[in-house]
C-alpha cells in the first residue's frame, strides 16, 4: 500500500508466559493488518477477544511477543524504551475510556501537555483552537476534575490531536458515557477525522453507535478478520 | 515543574506533616544550639574571663618558679597580648564567729592574685558585688556561698584562716573581709576565697612562686601563635601552655558529648521526616498510577517521571528546610535579644553559627531528596499500559 500509516505483520501476544508453570494466555495470534493514512477504522469483538491488547501493541504501550509493527514506515519492535516514548510523543494520540485527564491540571494545561513533552520541533495546532473545535473553550480554565464525563472525553480528543499524531488510538472512548454524550463524542471524532484527514483506530464493543465508518476489523480469539463478524 | 507542585498539594495534609517534621527536626537542632552551645560558650566565656584567660600557663608538674614580673613583662611585650597575671592556689579551713555562733568550713579553695596585674588580665574583680576587691595583704574576698555558710559573714568582718604550708604545718592568720564575690554559673568564685598572692606565698612558704599565669589577648585569634612563641622562648622550663579552647575542651568534654547527643535527637527527627516523605511519595505514586500511565502514554519518558517526583521531594525539602531554619533563626534572635539565661542564672552566649545553620538546612534538604529517590524510581517502573486500566 502506497501510504500506509500502520503495517502489522505476524503479531502475537502471550500474557504470563514468562514464568514457568504460570498460566499463559495467548491474547493475539498472528495478526497482520495494514491501515492507510486518513482511515477511520473500528476494531470490534466480544469481551476478552484481544481488542485492547491489539490497541496497546499499536500504541507502543506494551511489547508484542512476536511480530512487527511499523508506524510511518519505522519498525518499532526493536526500539528501546526511551525511543518508544518519543515515538509516542511525536506520532501517536490517545483517547482512553476512563477520565483521561490529569486532575491536577486545567483543561487547557492537559491539552498543552503533549506539546510540552514533545518540545517545539513540529508545527502544532494551538491548544485553544483545538478546544474551540471540540466545543470546550468555555471550560478550558477549569480544573480537569470539575467537568462532566462527556466534556472530559471531548477535551481528551483535543489532547489526542495536540501533538499532530499519525494515528489517534481510542479504547472504548464512549464506554463510560450515556448514549447522548456518546453520539456527540463519535460525531466529534468523525468530523475531526474528516477535517484533518486524521487516522483513527477505535476499539469498541458497540459498533452500531458509530454508523458509517471507513473500515471495520473484527477480533475473535486473538485473530483478526476483515469486516464485521458477529 | 508545576505538575509536581499540583500533585503535592492534592496530598496537602501529609505533605504539611512531612514539612512540619523537617521543620521540627531543624528547630530542635537550633534550640539545642542556642541553649546548650550557648551554655557551653557562656562557660567558656566565664572560664576565660575568670580562670584561664586566652592562654593558661602552668608548669608540667610543679610550681612556676620564674619571677612573675619577668613572665608578665615577657608577655606584655607581645603586641597581641593585653595583660598577664600570676595566680597561686591552695585550700583553707575558715573559722568565723557570727551571731554568737562559731562556724567552721573546711577545704575551701583559695586563689591568690596580684591585684595590680589581675584586674587587667581577668574579670575576677568584677564578680565582687559587695565591698571591694583584694585591697591589702591582710584582707580577702569571700565567695558568696562561703560567706553564707560561715553564718552570713559581712564585709568588714574578721575571720580566722588555717592553711597547711608546703611542709605540712598548719598556719593560722586573721583576715578582714574586704568584699563578697558572686556570679551566675559555675565558673565564678562563689565557693572560693581570694587573697593577695604575696600573702599566700608567704603562708605556704613559696616565695616568688606561682601556680599559673593567665594571659589575656587583645587578639584572641592569635592565641595559638602566642602560646607557641612562649613555649619556644622558654624551652627548658617544663612550661605547659593551653589556649582557652584547649582548656575548655578538657574541662567541658562531657558537655560537648551532651550537645552531640541532643543534636542526634534533631537528626532522628529529620530522619523520621525522611520516612514520612518516603511514605507520602509512595502514597502519591500508588494513587497516581493511572496519571503516570497517561503521561507515559502521551510520551513522557521515565526520566520525566523521575524528575516530577524528585522535584516533589525537593519542594518538600526546600519548604521544610526554609521553615525550620526560619523558625530556628527566629528563636535564636529572640534568645539573643532577650539576653536569655539558663534557668535564670548564666546568661547564654548566643551566636549565629552560619556554617552549621547552612549545614543543617542542606542536610534536611538532602535527606528529603534522598527520601524521594526510591518512590521516584518506583514511579518510573510503572508501565504506560496502566493508562488503559479501569479507574
Ligand atoms: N495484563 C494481562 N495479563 C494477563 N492476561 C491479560 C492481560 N491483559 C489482558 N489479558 C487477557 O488477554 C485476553 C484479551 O484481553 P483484552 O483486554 O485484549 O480483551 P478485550 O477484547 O479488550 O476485552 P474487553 O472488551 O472486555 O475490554 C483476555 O483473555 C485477558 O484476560
Ligand atoms: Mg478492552
Amino acid at each position: 500500500m502506497a501510504d500506509a500509516v500502520l503495517e502489522i505483520s505476524g503479531l502475537s501476544k502471550v500474557y504470563g508466559g514468562g514464568k514457568p508453570g504460570a498460566v499463559s494466555t495467548q491474547a493475539l495470534r498472528d495478526v497482520s493488518l495494514t491501515v492507510a493514512r486518513g482511515e477511520f477504522m473500528l476494531i470490534v469483538g466480544s469481551s476478552g477477544s484481544g481488542k485492547s491488547t491489539l490497541l496497546n501493541m499499536i500504541g507502543l504501550l506494551d511489547r508484542p511477543t512476536t511480530g512487527s509493527i511499523r508506524i510511518d514506515g519505522v519498525e518499532t519492535a526493536s526500539l528501546p524504551d526511551g525511543e518508544l516514548s518519543s515515538f509516542r510523543s511525536s506520532r501517536l494520540g490517545f483517547v482512553f475510556q476512563f477520565s483521561n485527564l490529569l486532575a491536577e491540571l486545567t483543561v487547557i494545561e492537559n491539552v498543552e501537555l503533549p506539546q510540552k513533552i514533545l518540545g517545539g520541533s513540529k508545527r502544532l495546532p494551538l491548544p485553544s483552537e483545538l478546544l474551540a473545535a471540540v466545543g470546550m473553550v468555555d471550560h478550558m480554565h477549569k480544573r480537569a476534575n470539575a467537568i462532566s464525563g462527556g466534556q472530559a472525553q471531548r477535551a481528551a480528543i483535543a489532547r489526542g490531536l495536540a501533538n499532530g499524531p499519525s494515528i489517534v488510538l481510542a479504547d472504548e472512548p464512549t464506554g463510560n458515557l450515556d448514549s447522548k454524550s456518546a453520539a456527540a463524542t463519535i460525531d466529534l471524532m468523525k468530523s475531526m477525522a474528516r477535517e484533518l484527514a486524521q487516522t483513527f483506530v477505535i476499539v469498541t464493543h458497540d459498533r452500531h453507535q458509530f454508523g458509517d465508518v471507513d473500515r471495520i476489523v473484527s477480533i475473535k480469539d486473538g485473530m483478526a478478520h476483515e469486516g464485521e463478524h458477529l | 515543574m508545576r505538575l509536581a507542585l499540583r500533585m503535592l498539594t492534592s496530598r496537602k495534609g501529609s505533605m504539611i506533616g512531612a514539612i512540619l517534621a523537617i521543620t521540627v527536626g531543624i528547630l530542635v537542632i537550633h534550640v539545642n544550639f542556642v541553649i546548650f552551645q550557648g551554655l557551653y560558650d557562656a562557660f567558656v566565656r566565664d572560664m576565660k574571663a575568670y580562670r584561664f584567660g586566652d592562654i593558661y600557663v602552668t608548669n608540667e608538674e610543679d610550681y612556676i618558679d620564674k619571677s612573675d614580673a619577668l613572665l608578665v613583662g615577657w608577655f606584655e611585650r607581645i603586641p597581641q597580648v593585653s595583660a598577664a597575671a600570676p595566680r597561686l592556689s591552695s585550700s583553707a579551713s575558715i573559722n568565723a564567729t557570727g551571731t554568737g555562733m562559731r562556724y567552721e568550713e573546711f577545704g575551701i579553695p583559695i586563689i591568690g592574685v596580684d591585684p595590680r596585674y589581675d584586674t587587667r588580665a581577668s574579670a575576677m574583680h568584677e564578680t565582687v558585688t559587695q565591698g571591694q576587691y583584694v585591697t591589702s595583704r591582710s584582707s580577702m574576698v569571700l565567695g558568696a556561698t562561703v560567706a553564707r555558710d560561715l553564718g552570713d559573714v559581712q564585709v568588714g568582718d574578721n575571720i580566722r584562716v588555717k592553711i597547711v604550708d608546703r611542709w605540712g604545718i598548719d598556719q593560722f592568720r586573721r583576715f578582714s573581709v574586704s568584699g563578697i564575690s558572686e556570679s551566675a554559673g559555675g565558673a565564678g568564685f562563689d565557693t572560693s576565697v581570694i587573697m593577695h598572692i604575696e600573702t599566700l606565698r608567704d603562708i605556704i612558704d613559696r616565695g616568688g612562686e606561682s601556680g599559673s599565669m593567665i594571659v589575656r589577648l587583645n587578639e584572641p585569634t592569635a592565641a595559638a601563635n602566642v602560646r607557641d612563641l612562649f613555649l619556644a622562648a622558654f624551652p627548658a622550663d617544663d612550661f605547659k601552655a593551653e589556649t582557652i579552647e584547649e582548656s575548655a575542651e578538657s574541662q567541658l568534654a562531657g558537655f560537648r558529648s551532651g550537645i552531640a547527643m541532643i543534636n542526634m535527637i534533631g537528626l532522628f527527627g529529620m530522619m523520621s521526616a525522611a520516612f514520612a516523605i518516603v511514605t507520602i511519595q509512595m502514597m502519591i505514586v500508588g494513587g497516581k498510577t493511572r496519571e503516570i500511565g497517561i503521561m507515559r502514554a502521551i510520551g513522557a519518558r521515565r526520566k520525566d517521571i523521575l524528575v516530577i517526583f524528585i522535584v516533589q521531594g525537593m519542594l518538600m525539602g526546600v519548604m521544610g528546610a526554609a521553615a525550620g531554619t526560619a523558625v530556628g533563626l527566629g528563636y535564636t534572635m529572640y534568645a539573643k535579644e532577650t539576653k536569655m539565661t539558663f534557668s535564670g542564672s548564666v546568661a547564654l552566649e548566643v551566636s549565629y553559627n552560619w556554617p552549621a545553620i547552612a549545614r543543617t538546612a542542606l542536610l534536611a534538604f538532602g535527606l528529603s531528596v534522598a527520601a524521594s529517590m526510591y518512590p521516584s524510581y518506583r514511579a518510573t517502573k510503572l508501565l504506560p499500559v496502566e493508562a488503559m486500566r479501569y479507574g
